[in-house]
């Protein structure tokens, strides 16, 4: 019989209509019957709701916790980014990454928005990320919100793909200290230390500081490719009560990095093109100041200010900027079924960008502001069972003027381990500084004398254009989510995006000479469309062996535009975690990931990057002694070394190498 | 002979007898969210409101928590306590609290925390939630665990002025605090 029913339950998951409960009703019966002093004997164990626990948002959302981050053995943010289904995480070289969710994926990808507790990573001068200049503690991660799809209503422009919130912890859970070491090939050295304490009734606080120093990769041919780099970075944060409803939190970082790499500068005389072992520096800080109050159980706000600094100095660019940032936001329930969210927000950046061989840049320097507001109302429509949530960001900045991003979402409960969303959206990508003011020479072909005769040098130009304006996204989204099966949760998303006005490179002049300079203006005359779907599943198989699995499926129609002009992402990526505890003192973590082929643009046009299986394992041993942990990491273990990405100018392809770590962690 | 068979039988069922002890104390351990479930039932149970809630037919249990923590009460909705009704109330917001004779919070931020107990403080609503900290913030019965058990703690003064009466047989198997 209980065979019966067990198949049973699986039939009813198969036919989405009704929920096994037969684990909780057995257990529940079991416990129902005691008496309060047999109760508090019994053993409990909290494992499986971590693996049940559905999320309630109108979604596509994920969420990697402090401990995935930690059994992946992630030491960079973008590692740990990998965790997440239907984020394209690719290293370009040691210190460069691209980023993306849902396609478009680039060194200067520019649809996705990340937020370090509530600080804008993304720069207007390529309306991206740099990956390398982003890091905190990685112990101290509290979790790394993951959301895919149009997140404009609230988190305002260019988060037209995705938004990345990275949360670290509240100071009261980072008390006492942490001291983490170790080494290896590729990891070739790296410490972080940190100290939390109490430094009033109601006030506590941290400060840490974190280095590395990380080895060259390769190129295919096995020639070291000069791309190593150290970094250090320290910081501190402190939370504080001020009374019953106020709360307060302040912090800051400061880092500084030495980045190597090997670029390619394109010139207009002989040789054309010059590699240059560049030795480039960059540092960076930030301030940041968050105020809330609670006036009730359902009415709060927040005020935030923010500066951040950053300074690059390399061989393709030299570019400081200062951003100072305000933020307010209220929330409030209104007559039992709304629950409103609502928001201002300012933003004034200053840069000072320097011209180079490759950027001619006017002005040098420019300030810029944005406004923006939103408003978002979510209404219990049928108490418990169905939302629907609509809602727009209003803004207006110095490079296309005013923008508007509404979005309209439903989620249906029907049953407590049941979850439909579906939502419509649009979104936008604002011009970057770059885009309106750089002129770019992006490259210059070497004369040939081929069998046809003599090809001059060709010096390829782009310009910046008034004309150039916003791109635009239409995205339809629906999900599911179930627990249906004991101790299996899988969520399910199919999006379809419809881009329109995407940026596209137009050749505008010829003009003859040695080299032969061909001049092409930015447009906005692309419209691609991209679908797909991404599956993930968590089996809590054993209290102590947990399977996590993702797959996403994308498919980028680029609707007439040629394919040498817009990056095409990996049709399919694939990824399946072990997490084995045998013993309470000993972890063991598998981590198998495959990529489908991808296409990058580089300066020469289209770039077919293979498809490649890796595997990353680590064991970590806790001794006797109180915080100790020793663990070993292997990542990439497959092969010597392959490639996830070229970047799409000045960088020569460079494949990531197979490294092993050992690290020593000690909380105290 | 008869008194060793009787003895037989005596072991066969001490050990049937340990085994489903075993089976239910030691083997396998049970989801947290189920037994905090069972607990709650016990404090329905045991607890004596104030004569307006006391002519009711119905307990009000409200639960803030996610799905699994709403899955685990589903099991003692419904059931008949003291001659009253448990009702399951899923809080997904924090409104009507007025409603509720019994409060379950799983999980909320410390300063919204604050605020809901700040709002029913006068009210006879037994507030049950999770460490010590609860009790910090003015909840109630807290819930620990602590070496894979639960352990209780129950705080008297909110209690007292929420004119509620918590039975000894639970009192004096919790850590009390405000007591006489």
């Amino acid at each position: 019989m209980p065979r019966l029913n067990h198949f049973s339950s699986r039939f009813t998951f198969l036919l989405g209509l009704l929920a096994s409960t037969q684990t909780f009703a057995a257990d529940s019966e079991k416990v129902l019957n005691l008496s309060v002093e047999e109760l508090l004997n019994v053993k409990v164990t909290s494992v499986s709701k971590k693996a049940q626990a559905l999320n309630d948002a109108a979604a596509a959302v994920f969420v990697i916790s402090n401990e995935d981050i930690k059994r992946a053995g992630a030491t960079t943010i973008p590692d740990a980014l990998r965790l997440a289904p239907g984020l394209d995480v690719a290293k370009i070289d040691a210190n460069k990454w691209a980023v993306s969710a849902r396609g478009f994926n680039g060194r200067f990808a520019n649809k996705l928005l990340v937020l370090i507790d509530g600080r804008n990573a993304y720069t207007r001068t390529f309306a991206g990320v740099y990956w390398e200049a982003q890091d905190v503690l990685m112990e101290d991660i509290d979790r790394i919100e993951v959301i895919r799809g149009p997140g404009g209503t609230l988190w305002g422009a260019n988060a037209v793909n995705g938004v990345i919130n990275i949360i670290t912890k509240h100071t009261s859970s980072t008390q006492g200290g942490l001291v983490a070491a170790g080494g290896g090939d590729q990891e070739q050295g790296f410490g972080g230390f940190r100290y939390g304490g109490k430094l009033a009734e109601d006030t506590t606080g941290r400060v840490y500081v974190k280095g590395f120093k990380r080895e060259q990769n390769s190129y295919s041919n096995g020639q070291p490719s000069g791309d190593q780099w150290d970094k250090v970075q320290g910081g501190f944060r402190v939370d504080s009560r001020l009374n019953a409803q106020d709360e307060l939190t302040v912090q800051g970082d400061l880092y500084q990095a030495n980045i190597n790499q090997n670029v390619v500068i394109p010139q207009l005389s002989q040789p054309f093109s010059s590699l240059v072992n560049d030795k480039a520096f960059a540092n960076g800080g930030n301030l940041l100041s968050k105020w809330q109050r609670t006036l009730s159980p359902t009415s709060s706000y927040t005020l935030q200010a923010y500066y951040d600094y950053y300074n690059r100095d390399d061989a393709v660019i030299k570019e400081a900027r200062n951003t100072l940032d305000l933020d307010f936001q209220h929330r409030f329930a209104l007559a039992d079924r709304h629950d409103f969210i609502w928001g201002l927000g300012y933003q004034y950046s200053l840069d000072n960008v320097l011209s180079s061989p490759v950027f001619q840049v006017d002005p040098k320097s420019r300030g810029t502001q944005l406004f923006s507001s939103f408003i978002q109302d979510e209404i219990a429509v049928i108490r418990d069972t169905l939302w629907f949530t609509i809602g727009s960001k209003f803004e207006h900045n110095d490079f296309s003027g005013f923008e508007l991003q509404p979005s309209a979402r439903f989620l249906w409960a029907p049953h407590s381990q049941h979850r439909f969303w579906a939502s419509v959206s649009r979104a936008v990508r604002t011009p970057s500084r770059g885009e309106e003011n750089f002129t770019t020479l992006v490259n210059v072909t070497r004369p040939q004398q081929t069998q046809a005769g003599f090809i001059p040098p060709v010096a390829a130009f782009v310009n910046n254009s008034p004309a150039f304006s916003t791109e635009h996204l239409l995205a339809y989204e629906l999900g599911y989510r179930t627990t249906a099966i004991d101790s299996v949760s899988l969520d399910l998303t199919l999006f379809y995006n419809n881009y329109d006005s995407v940026r596209s490179v137009s050749q505008v002049g010829l003009t003859p000479g040695f080299p032969i300079v061909v001049n092409s203006e930015l447009t906005n005359e692309y419209s691609p469309k991209t679908y797909g779907a991404e599956v993930a599943v968590v089996w809590q198989m054993l209290d102590w062996w947990r399977w996590d699995a993702n797959y996403s499926y994308l498919r980028t129609d680029l609707s007439g535009a040629p394919f040498n002009q817009l990056a095409v992402s990996p049709q399919q990526r694939f990824s399946l975690r072990s997490s084995l505890s045998p013993w309470r003192n000993i972890d063991f973590d598998a981590w198998l990931r495959y990529v489908d082929p991808n296409s990058t643009i580089s300066s020469t046009g289209a770039v077919t990057i293979p498809a490649y299986t890796t595997l990353d394992l680590r064991v970590a041993w806790r001794p006797e002694v109180k915080g100790l942990e020793l663990s070993v990491t292997g990542q990439n273990l497959l092969e010597d070394r392959h490639l996830e990405y070229l970047q799409e100018s000045f960088t020569l392809p460079t494949a990531v190498n197979r490294g092993v770590y050992g690290k020593i962690a000690w909380e105290f | 002979m008869r008194f060793l068979r009787a003895k037989r039988r005596f072991g066969l069922c001490l050990v049937i007898g340990l085994a489903i002890a075993v089976d239910v104390i030691a083997v396998e351990p049970v989801d947290e969210e189920i037994l905090l479930a069972a607990i709650t039932h016990k404090f329905a149970e045991f607890t004596t409101w104030p004569e307006s809630v006391d002519k009711q037919t119905q307990l009000n249990l409200c639960v803030v928590g996610d799905n699994p923590v709403q899955q685990a009460f589903a099991s003692i909705n419904g059931a008949v306590v003291e001659g009253k009704t448990l009702k399951l109330i899923n809080m997904s917001r924090l409104t009507n609290l007025e409603i509720c004779q019994i409060l379950f919070i799983d999980e909320l931020k410390p300063s919204v925390l604050l605020q809901v107990v700040e709002q029913i403080k006068d009210l006879p609503v037994l507030t049950m939630g999770k460490g010590q900290a609860f009790l910090d913030g003015g909840g109630m019965v807290g819930f620990e665990k602590k070496d894979d058990k639960i352990q209780m703690h129950v705080d008297l003064r909110p209690v007292e002025k929420a004119r509620l009466k918590i039975s000894s047989l639970l009192l004096k198997v919790a850590n009390v605090r405000g007591g006489p």
